[in-house]
């Protein structure tokens, strides 16, 4: 026999879904923000380890190439796995994909453009578009703590400003642990008591 | 003059369905069964009840070695589901 009810009921029950809908975060949601946050991170860290000890820059002609390759082949091992998890496709999920590939795009964009013209303005420029993509990841989840590693990027960018380039890729590095490898195990964490 | 509730959406496990549904771009069965409490065959008739009205589409696939169903409100599910809500606040406020 089908369970009616009353019409509070009826819109306690709307509210309570659309409230679990809303607020669900997936168990282990974060871990491409954070898979990406420690390969870029480390990334970083080997390039300016490259520009400041003697003898390791062939590790700056490289390292990048290798981090974008371990990368994509981690993330295509993760979906593999994802494929039989509860799937939900929310609205935030998909404007979010959009978000991050248009930021991928425009790293490569910005590659190409500047190698042959000036190559220190490589990272400044990445960094830019990588603040303006975390901030609008942090409109798209409404989370307002996610708004401070955006001001901390924001500052990281003054340091483009008055460092030396050599310091540009710890620069990247500080950025993106701020803006991936926290913000991405916060969500984690938040989505363990999830589906 | 109170409005008619829609007696599709008069159960509450067809109402919790279309709330969630309503929130997400599309969800499985997984998820419902798990946000919704129900029983698999419980919710599985639902589901054909909502799809047979035209409220939901459903889509079924084969991924990897399981089979999965994905459900998706469709306009006229949101159009009903609105009548529904602007109908329950004609009850409460009078």
């Amino acid at each position: 026999m089908e369970n009616t009810f009353d019409s509070r009921q009826s819109l306690a029950v709307i509210m309570k879904m659309i409230e679990q809908a809303r607020g669900n975060f997936k168990k282990g949601g974060g871990k491409y923000f954070v898979l990406w946050g420690y390969v870029v991170a480390l990334a970083s860290l080997a390039h300016f380890l490259g520009v400041v000890v003697p003898g390791w820059h062939v590790v700056g002609r490289y390292v990048w190439l290798v981090a974008f390759t371990v990368g994509v082949a981690l993330t295509v091992v993760l979906s593999f796995r994802d494929r039989n998890r509860p799937q939900v496709r929310t609205y935030v999920s998909y404007m979010l994909r959009r978000i991050w590939i248009t930021f991928g795009v425009a790293v490569v964009l910005v590659y190409i453009l500047l190698w042959n013209i000036d190559g220190s303005l490589i990272y400044p420029s990445i960094s830019l578009v990588y603040t303006m993509t975390l901030f609008l990841s942090a409109s798209a989840f409404k989370l307002r703590w996610m708004y401070i590693p955006v001001a901390v990027c924001v500052l990281c960018m003054l340091g483009y400003k008055f460092l030396p380039a050599g310091f540009q890729p710890l620069i990247m590095a500080v950025m993106i642990t701020t803006g991936n490898i926290v913000p991405g195990h916060i969500l984690n964490r938040k989505g363990r008591s999830n589906v | 003059m109170f409005k008619e509730l829609d007696p599709i959406l008069l159960s509450q496990i067809r109402l919790s369905i279309m709330s969630l549904l309503i929130s997400v771009e599309e969800a499985d069965f997984v998820f419902l069964r798990e946000k919704t409490g129900a029983t698999a065959g419980n919710l599985s008739v639902n589901i054909d009840k909502l799809s047979e009205c035209g409220y939901v589409k459903v889509r079924k696939y084969i991924a990897g070695k399981r089979p999965r169903t994905v459900c998706k409100v469709t306009p006229k599910g949101i159009k009903a589901f609105e009548d529904y809500v602007t109908a329950l606040q004609s009850y409460i406020v009078k």
